[in-house]
């Protein structure tokens, strides 16, 4: 059963979306902003009932891993001697992504007030947003939100009149994807060359400068105030069993309207389509990617019948992921297709561990050559076996998101492949 | 402590140690290539992968922690697949091209692929090519080959202690790179050919010359600094074709500097002298031992005949133990008390001062556990290379380091506190020190009538400025992180200090702050054997003349072991002159030199490849070595030279058969450690140089030279090894003084000037090095070029050439 | 008994002497094999193990790359290598020597060549004078190559197959 549509579209992270001015303080605050966080500031509300709400709320991890934020939040040591960080990782690189990118655009403030609450709850007096180093003019819309917001005495040193400090700085990335790893993303801030450390430690005990660190998604920050406001119950309601309120969902692809649709978890994935306006130009569906370029993607049959949350996409073989739906239609060459994506890896490998290194760059260069009508019949098992051989041996997911493509679009399509290789051409473009 | 299993074996191991240091105690071996016990972990090559129960994916042995019941499987199917699919995985994109690799036979990834990799390459596509970069005259790189793990780019940052080689680009593109037009010029480079698995790294001066299975691997111990590392040659036929280090977890760990791995290259080089030589009427002559030996007896023999003291002795402290034992035996035998084995100390106040032999004051492991160091007059990377690491460590542990110098060098660790002054005004620095410390109310109870005496007069600086005070409140043990009661402390004495003409002062200063803290105190040796001549007792009689004095009077003989009287003396321009006087000047030498022109007779010995002995390091280690590869040529170790010199000059006791037969003789039969530790000693008789200390000497306005011994310069061997010599350490000479002390004199960068000390005189350039204080000029020692001149510290003249109009 | 009577006979008839005589006389008339060397020769296989030879790449370039595998292969510690960089940067012998009175011929050299740069040709009749004429060098070596190479190459490519 699912929510009505109208009542909750864009009802969290892009509250701010319709009204004029939406990424001002002052749209901002005439939605209640900020005022969670002068409540819980000046009430001094102890930390783990925030927490407690949090976990109550279901608010998971909205960055792709889909980890439950308040126990995340908890893990961050309370009596640490010292200096602790928050960093909010506006790295979306992954092709198909593109939600955090508009909470910059349209929402900065209640990303700040977020991450203001995390420095409360987790003792940090520092934080960095890391964006991404292709979105120039959401960085700026940012900036301007951090000026508004020290300006009005909502960031910076002693805030209303408490002893409680929370700096907040914005940080611009330089375009690689690895970077939106959060140990990678560590290191760039840093200014060190962006690349995964293994882990353990995890940040949250050795982070940033060996300090301990929490790492967050814009969209799951931009979320608690949210649900500050209303109360994790409410939050929860937003949702099903599970997976608790609302999702930025990013449609690209073979569609008539691509775009952002923040909705409730679980909405069927059929109204998720037609929200987007449909498939393109009224073609058949053929395959979907639910999460971003990274996870299996799912043959049209399957995905008609899922609804969009984090359980049912795993039933059905794949993962939600950061919620990037990439629609594909029925004239889609799925063997050019891979070719795009295994590029995109082979390009993005940091090049500091050897499966990944060495891997990405031979699973690129042997789709290439089928798509260029010279595979051979025992290049699919070649794939298969390589892409396994890259999958858990990595230091970060890197490896296992170059792999999975290849895996799941041998596993589906494996028709295509193999008549590229015995005609030479394609199945479908011919 | 946490038990673990591996393989089904039960240890029990420390807490937080990884599961292939576990695997290593117990002797179960796991590939890896990335993983080096010295250096930190990085566990990008993920060979190491191994299944650890309950864990789903394989997890790297290196970068896991063990925790209390783990169980590990390094042999089992699950693990097994992993490593030989990263095998797979480093293999497809490495060059087939290991018969030209000089690494083939000693490669790591070719003995790990024998286990792990496939017979086949599934791999059709387009292998990788890396373009090769000149990365300075020691290294030799094939880039192609490298499979980025990174060995090299962590040891030059850990331990050679700058970051001069990184991996640039991503991907498949990473590749691991020096700076842009840059060389890497650590003075460890050549460990990371060591540390490479692969043939990216390999020596340049070995390059395809020899292969790892033609090669005999015979022990010796490196001949160049007080460290005295342990070393392996490689020989093939009678030739030292390359050096590589042993390891010595005391000594040297696992590395060895490049001056310890490159200078054998002197070994073969056309400079061997290998016939004797005999100067007939201003020409020289070959001939054969016989007459040399007897033509050297019997000028030696009439100059004793008349005045035994008109024999000055002069022993290089880089010859062995033995070597030098014999010339002092045998000036015995001819009655004169001339021997001296400190060429380059000029002030010697202190000698019969000394309760025992001077040496480092503690271990050479105990280093880097040191909390508060203050060195005295080091150039330390110039002088000990290897040493300096140990420092390192000390201070990426915490420790405070103060420095005491003339020059401003780069230790490349941070320095905690430092005063950067004139030569001259070392002593009153030091006293300062003194007096700083002296006022603390923890020692200011018990001072010595003599400290109170001395310090009386000592002025010092206050402020946040005065390093002086915080050098004393560091090695005190207050500090800006961690306050000590009783911090583990030293303090040492460099080759700078040593060379300086108020060493005694120097000395008695550093030995007085070393005790009002309860530092441990001592000198670091300058040369491969300086403690073990000391020991052997290779000094003056009393009363009799030492290295300085030798050469201020001229004798009419010298018998030189192993010196090159200008290049290895305090004051090269009197050395020269006392040689050149001389009736007669008797050279055991390895090489035909120059410095050895005005000599009479050049008999050819061994070098330490071709003989047995014995060193002393800094630490007092009796360390013995045997000969590499026989002498070439008519060479003869020094000891059999002097044995036969002894033989035919009919002095008595000199009937050795063997160099132990001559160190048995030294240390009396007894052991050696023993005896070392009985006499190794650094305290004075008394300290009367310090109270007639002049402290507060109005420094006065004339220039001083500063004249160092450039890394590659210090003994005949490192002159004449040719890649050395190319690096960036063979500095060009020049007149280096301050930017402000530039313009003081009115010259300009680049300018011709003409040094004056003395009576010699060279003309040189001037040159900008803001690490010079004002009132000096650094002018290198130990060069033909700078011979002219006298002291390598005392005042000197400079002028700008005029250039005259034509 | 009867066994016996047929002995003695048998004896007496010559027979064995007959059954000998017949064989010889079959050879006799026989077409002969005896092969008149030097001036002829016996069959050889592409595969003989004869002199060697330091084969050359078409354009002039020497094989060789100075593994030194064939000098560590080789079980009669018949083959002596020196090896630089030549100026071009190239790994080279600047020594290649086999001693052939030490060489048995077992041709691990030709196995272990990663490059076919040494092998052993169809030569089998060379002699020395002075003992030191046994002794080939890099440039004796070369010219065997040059020599030879037409056989050589032919006698590899038919056996290419086969390795």
């Amino acid at each position: 059963m699912s929510p009505s549509l109208n009542a909750t579209l864009n009802s969290v992270c892009f509250r701010t979306i319709d009204k004029p001015n939406p990424a001002s303080l002052e749209t901002y605050r005439s939605l209640g902003g900020y005022e969670v966080l002068k409540r819980i500031i000046t009430e001094q509300t102890p930390a783990v009932e925030i927490i407690n709400e949090l976990k109550l709320s279901n608010l998971r991890g909205r960055g792709g891993a889909g980890f439950p934020t308040g126990l995340k939040w908890s893990f961050m040591p309370k009596n640490y001697e010292g200096d602790k960080y928050l960093l909010c990782n506006s790295d979306e690189g992954e092709p198909g992504t593109f939600k955090d990118r508009d909470i910059l655009r349209y929402n900065p403030h209640q990303l700040i007030e977020g991450m203001a609450i995390g420095g409360y709850v987790m003792g940090a007096k520092t934080g960095y947003n890391y964006i991404h180093g292709e979105i120039w003019a959401e960085y700026e819309i940012f900036e301007r939100a951090l000026d508004e917001a020290r300006a009005a005495g909502l960031l910076g040193d002693n805030l209303f009149g408490t002893n409680f400090s929370f700096n907040l700085y914005a940080h611009h990335g330089y375009g690689a994807y690895i970077c939106g790893e959060e140990t990678a993303l560590l290191e760039s801030v840093e200014g060190k060359k962006g690349q995964p450390r293994f882990k353990p430690p995890f940040p949250a005990s050795y982070g940033l400068y060996g300090k301990p660190t929490t790492i967050n998604n814009t969209e799951t920050f931009a979320s608690v105030p949210y649900i500050l406001q209303h109360g994790g119950q409410h939050f929860l309601d937003l949702g099903v069993a599970n997976s608790g309120g609302t999702k930025l969902f990013s449609v690209s692809g073979h569609v008539e309207k691509p775009g952002n649709f923040e909705v409730n978890m679980g909405l069927p994935f059929p109204e998720l389509l037609a929200l987007a306006g449909g498939v393109w130009k009224g073609r058949k569906l053929k395959a979907v990617i639910p999460g971003g370029s990274s996870v299996p993607v799912v043959p049209a049959d399957v995905m008609m019948a899922t609804n969009m949350d984090y359980d049912s996409i795993t039933k059905a073989g794949s993962m939600l992921g950061a919620g990037s739906v990439i629609v594909m239609d029925e004239s889609t060459d799925m063997v050019k297709a891979l070719d795009r994506l295994s590029y995109f890896y082979f390009e993005e490998s940091c090049g500091q561990c050897t499966p990944c290194r060495e891997g990405t760059g031979w699973l690129w260069r042997v789709v290439r050559r089928i798509a260029d009508g010279k595979g051979r019949m025992e290049d699919l098992d070649l794939l298969t076996d390589v892409s396994t051989n890259i999958s858990g041996r990595t230091i970060c997911a890197l490896g296992d998101a170059a792999a999975t493509p290849v895996l799941s679009f041998i596993k589906h399509f494996r028709p295509e492949f193999e008549y590229y290789i015995q005609h030479g051409r394609s199945m479908i473009t011919g | 402590m946490p038990t673990i299993e591996i393989d089904d074996k039960v240890i029990e191991v420390k807490a937080g140690s990884t599961i292939i240091e576990a695997a290593d105690s117990m002797g179960i071996p796991i590939p890896r290539f990335c993983y080096h016990k010295k250096l930190s972990v990085a566990a990008n090559c993920r060979m190491c992968l191994v299944q650890v129960e309950k864990m789903g994916k394989p997890l790297p042995a290196c970068a896991t922690p063990v925790t209390d019941g783990m169980k590990v499987f390094t042999r089992s199917q699950f693990a097994v697949k992993a490593q030989k699919s990263v095998m797979e995985f480093l293999l497809i994109n490495h060059p087939l091209d290991c018969p030209i690799c000089d690494q083939g036979g000693e490669c790591e990834l070719q003995d790990i692929a024998v286990g792990y990799g496939a017979s086949g390459s599934r791999y059709t596509e387009e292998k990788r090519v890396v373009l090769n970069k000149n990365i300075g005259p020691l290294i030799s790189t094939d880039m192609t080959r490298c499979i980025q793990c990174t060995r090299c780019v962590r040891f030059l940052k850990e331990v050679g202690g700058m970051m001069e080689l990184g991996m640039v680009g991503r991907g498949e593109h990473a590749e691991i790179t020096a700076y842009v037009d840059k060389s890497v010029d650590s003075e460890l480079s050549g460990n990371i050919i060591d540390l490479c698995p692969v043939g990216a790294l390999t020596s340049k001066p070995f390059r395809y010359s020899a292969r790892t299975w033609e090669l005999i691997r015979r022990h010796s111990i490196a001949p160049h600094d007080g460290l005295g590392s342990p070393i392996e040659m490689h020989v093939k036929g009678n030739t030292v074709m390359r050096v590589l280090p042993r390891e010595d977890e005391a000594i040297n760990e696992c590395w060895i500097s490049d001056r310890d791995r490159y200078s054998y290259e002197a070994l073969n080089s056309a400079d061997r002298l290998t016939t004797p030589m005999i100067k007939d009427n201003g020409v020289w002559v070959e001939t054969d031992w016989q007459s040399a030996l007897e033509f050297a007896a019997t000028r030696l023999n009439d100059i004793a005949r008349n005045n035994p003291q008109d024999i000055g002795v002069l022993v290089s402290p880089n010859s062995t133990m033995e070597e030098a034992y014999l010339a002092k035996k045998l000036a015995q035998g001819l009655g004169c008390g001339n021997v001296d084995h400190r060429l380059r100390q000029s002030d010697f106040r202190l000698d019969s001062k000394h309760i025992g032999t001077v040496w480092m004051g503690c271990n050479i492991s105990d280093v880097q556990s040191m909390e508060r160091v203050l060195v005295i007059g080091s150039n330390l990377r110039n002088e000990h290379p290897l040493l300096t690491h140990r420092l390192r460590k000390a201070v990426k542990a915490g420790a405070e380091l103060s420095l005491l110098n003339p020059i401003d060098d780069d230790p490349l660790m941070p320095v905690a506190h430092k005063t950067i002054c004139a030569p001259d005004a070392m002593v009153n620095a030091l006293a300062q020190i003194l007096k700083a410390m002296s006022v603390m109310p923890r020692y200011a109870g018990h001072l010595s009538p003599a400290v109170s005496n001395l310090i009386d007069k000592v002025k010092v600086q206050s402020g946040p400025q005065s390093s002086a005070q915080a050098i004393a409140e560091s090695l005190s043990g207050s500090s800006a992180s961690v306050d000590l009661v009783a911090p583990r402390a030293a303090v040492l004495l460099g080759n700078i200090a040593v060379h300086h003409p108020r060493y005694a002062e120097i000395y008695s200063l550093g030995e007085a702050i070393a005790e009002l803290c309860g530092a441990s105190f001592g000198v670091l040796s300058e040369a491969a054997n300086s403690v073990g001549a000391d020991f052997a007792q290779v000094l003056p009689n009393a009363d009799a003349m030492n290295a300085r004095t030798m050469l201020e009077s001229p004798r009419k003989g010298y018998l030189l072991v192993n010196v090159e009287p200008e290049l290895d003396c305090h004051n090269a321009h009197l050395a020269a002159k006392a040689m050149a006087e001389a009736e007669c000047v008797v050279a055991l030498t390895v090489f035909k030199s120059e410095a050895l022109r005005d000599a009479d007779v050049l008999l050819p010995i061994a070098p330490f490849s071709e003989t047995s002995g014995t060193f002393m390091n800094m630490e007092g280690r009796v360390q013995t070595f045997s000969a590499a590869v026989k002498p070439l040529g008519e060479c003869r170790p020094a000891w059999k030279v002097l044995r036969v010199l002894g033989n035919v000059l009919n002095i008595p006791g000199f009937d050795f058969d063997s160099s132990e037969q001559v160190s048995r003789e030294i240390f009396g039969g007894e052991d050696p450690s023993q005896l070392a530790s009985n006499r190794l000693n650094n305290h004075l008789y008394d300290s009367g140089v310090r109270d007639a200390a002049r402290v507060n000497d109005e420094t006065p306005n004339i220039l001083q030279r500063i004249g160092e011994i450039s890394l590659y310069q210090a003994d005949a061997l490192v002159r004449r090894a040719a890649p050395l010599q190319k690096t960036k350490y063979a500095v060009p000479l020049a007149a280096y003084m301050h930017h402000a002390q530039l313009a003081q004199l009115g010259f300009q960068a680049g300018g011709a000037v003409t040094v004056s000390q003395g009576n010699g005189s060279v003309s040189l350039m001037a040159q900008i090095d803001d690490h010079v204080p004002i009132g000096c000029i650094r002018i290198a020692a130990a060069l033909k070029e700078t011979a002219a001149l006298g002291d390598m510290f005392g005042p000197l003249e400079i002028k700008a050439v005029e250039i005259k109009a034509a | 008994m009867f066994n016996r009577i047929k002995d003695v006979l048998r004896s007496l008839m010559l027979v064995e002497l007959l059954k000998g005589m017949m064989l010889t006389g079959r050879y006799l008339f026989a077409r002969k094999i005896t092969v008149q060397y030097p001036e002829e020769r016996t069959p050889q296989s592409g595969r003989f193990r004869g002199l060697h030879a330091l084969r050359l790449y078409p354009n002039g370039e020497e094989r060789c790359i100075a593994c030194k595998l064939c000098e560590a292969v080789c079980p009669a510690l018949a083959i002596t290598i020196e090896s630089e960089q030549r100026d071009d940067g190239t790994r080279r012998t600047t020594r290649y020597d086999i001693d052939l009175t030490k060489c048995i011929f077992c041709g691990f050299c030709e196995e272990s060549c990663p490059v076919d740069s040494i092998v052993e040709t169809r030569v089998l009749d060379y002699h020395g004078e002075k003992r030191g004429d046994l002794l080939y060098t890099k440039p004796m070596l070369l010219e065997m190559g040059r020599k030879y190479e037409t056989q050589i190459a032919t006698d590899r490519t038919a056996d290419a197959k086969f390795r």
